[in-house]
C-alpha cells in the first residue's frame, strides 16, 4: 500500500495477492483513494494487533507446555526408575512385565 | 533467629531477604535457608512438589484472575485425585493418579481453547490440535500405566496405623 509521486501529483496504489502473484492496482487520487488509503491502513493495524496478540497466547501456552513437559518427563523417570528398581521391565517400549529369575 | 542444625534459622522477617539472595544463586545463604526448611517442612512440601506446581500453573492459567473459577477447578482435580486413588493408593500408585489428573486438565482446557476460538488461521489450528493429539496421548498413556501397575505385582507399602506398623498390599 503506497501513495507514488508522478509529477506533481500522487496517486494510491494497492498491493494485491492473485494467485500467488502480487499486483499493484490503481485506486488515482483524490478523496476515494484517501478514503482507501484509510481503509488500508486501519487494516493493516488490526492484522498486526490479531497478530501480536496471537504471539502472546502462544508464548504464554508454549511456557505453560514447557512446564508441563519438565513435570511429565521427570514423573517418567520417577516411574521407570522405581519400576526397574522393583523388578520389572518395559517390554517392546509398552506394557511392563515382572521380570522372571532363572536359575 | 532460632536454632536447627548448629545454624540460626531466620525469622521471618529475615527470610524476605534470604528468599530473595536464594533466588539471586547466593549460595551463602543456603545453610540458614536449609535450617528454615528443616523446621518448616510445609515450606518445601508445597514449593517443592512438582505436580502441585503444575497444576497450580495450569489452572491459573485457565481461570486467569477469576478465583472462583480457580477454587471449582482445583476441587474438580482433588475429588477425581481422591475417586482414582482409592482409600490407600502406594506412591506409585499417587504419582499415577496426579499425571492422570493433570494430562485430563490439560487435554480439556485444550479442546476448549480450540472450540472457543473464531476465524483462526491453519497455522493456528495446527498449533491447538498438536497440542491436543500430545494431551491426549498422555491421558491415554498415564491411563494405561496405571491400569498395568495395579494389575502387576506392586510391592507391600508399610504405614502407619494407630503407631502400630502395617503392611498393606498394593492392589
Amino acid at each position: 500500500m503506497a501513495w507514488e509521486q508522478r509529477g506533481a501529483q500522487t496517486y494510491y496504489y494497492r498491493s494485491v495477492r492473485h494467485n500467488g502473484h502480487v499486483t499493484k492496482e490503481y485506486l488515482g487520487t483524490g478523496p476515494l483513494a484517501a478514503l482507501s488509503a484509510a481503509e488500508d491502513t486501519d487494516r493493516q493495524a488490526q492484522r498486526q494487533a490479531e497478530a501480536e496478540a496471537w504471539r502472546q497466547e502462544r508464548a504464554a501456552l508454549d511456557a505453560l507446555d514447557r512446564q508441563i513437559d519438565a513435570w511429565w518427563n521427570a514423573g517418567s523417570v520417577l516411574l521407570k526408575a522405581t519400576l526397574y528398581a522393583e523388578g520389572y521391565y518395559q517390554h517392546d517400549r509398552g506394557e511392563w512385565r515382572k521380570r522372571t529369575h532363572k536359575g | 533467629m532460632t536454632e536447627a542444625n548448629g545454624v540460626s534459622a531466620p525469622t521471618k522477617d529475615e527470610l524476605k531477604a534470604v528468599l530473595r539472595k536464594a533466588e539471586q544463586g547466593d549460595t551463602t545463604v543456603l545453610p540458614a535457608l536449609r535450617a528454615y526448611m528443616d523446621q518448616a517442612p510445609g515450606f518445601w512440601e508445597q514449593r517443592g512438589d512438582m505436580g502441585q506446581l503444575t497444576q497450580t500453573a495450569l489452572i491459573q492459567h485457565i481461570a486467569g484472575k477469576n478465583l472462583m473459577v480457580q477454587e471449582n477447578i482445583a476441587r474438580k482435580c482433588a475429588a477425581l485425585t481422591k475417586e482414582l486413588a482409592g482409600p490407600t493408593p502406594s506412591p506409585l500408585e499417587r504419582l499415577l493418579v496426579e499425571r492422570i489428573v493433570l494430562c485430563w486438565l490439560q487435554l480439556h482446557y485444550a479442546e476448549a481453547l480450540y472450540t472457543q476460538i473464531k476465524d483462526m488461521s491453519l497455522q493456528q489450528a495446527a498449533f491447538h490440535q498438536s497440542r491436543i493429539s500430545k494431551a491426549h496421548a498422555r491421558y491415554l498413556s498415564a491411563i494405561r500405566t496405571l491400569a498395568q501397575v495395579r494389575r502387576l505385582e506392586v510391592p507391600a507399602v508399610q504405614i502407619n496405623v494407630g503407631g502400630q506398623q502395617v503392611n498393606v498390599a498394593g492392589s
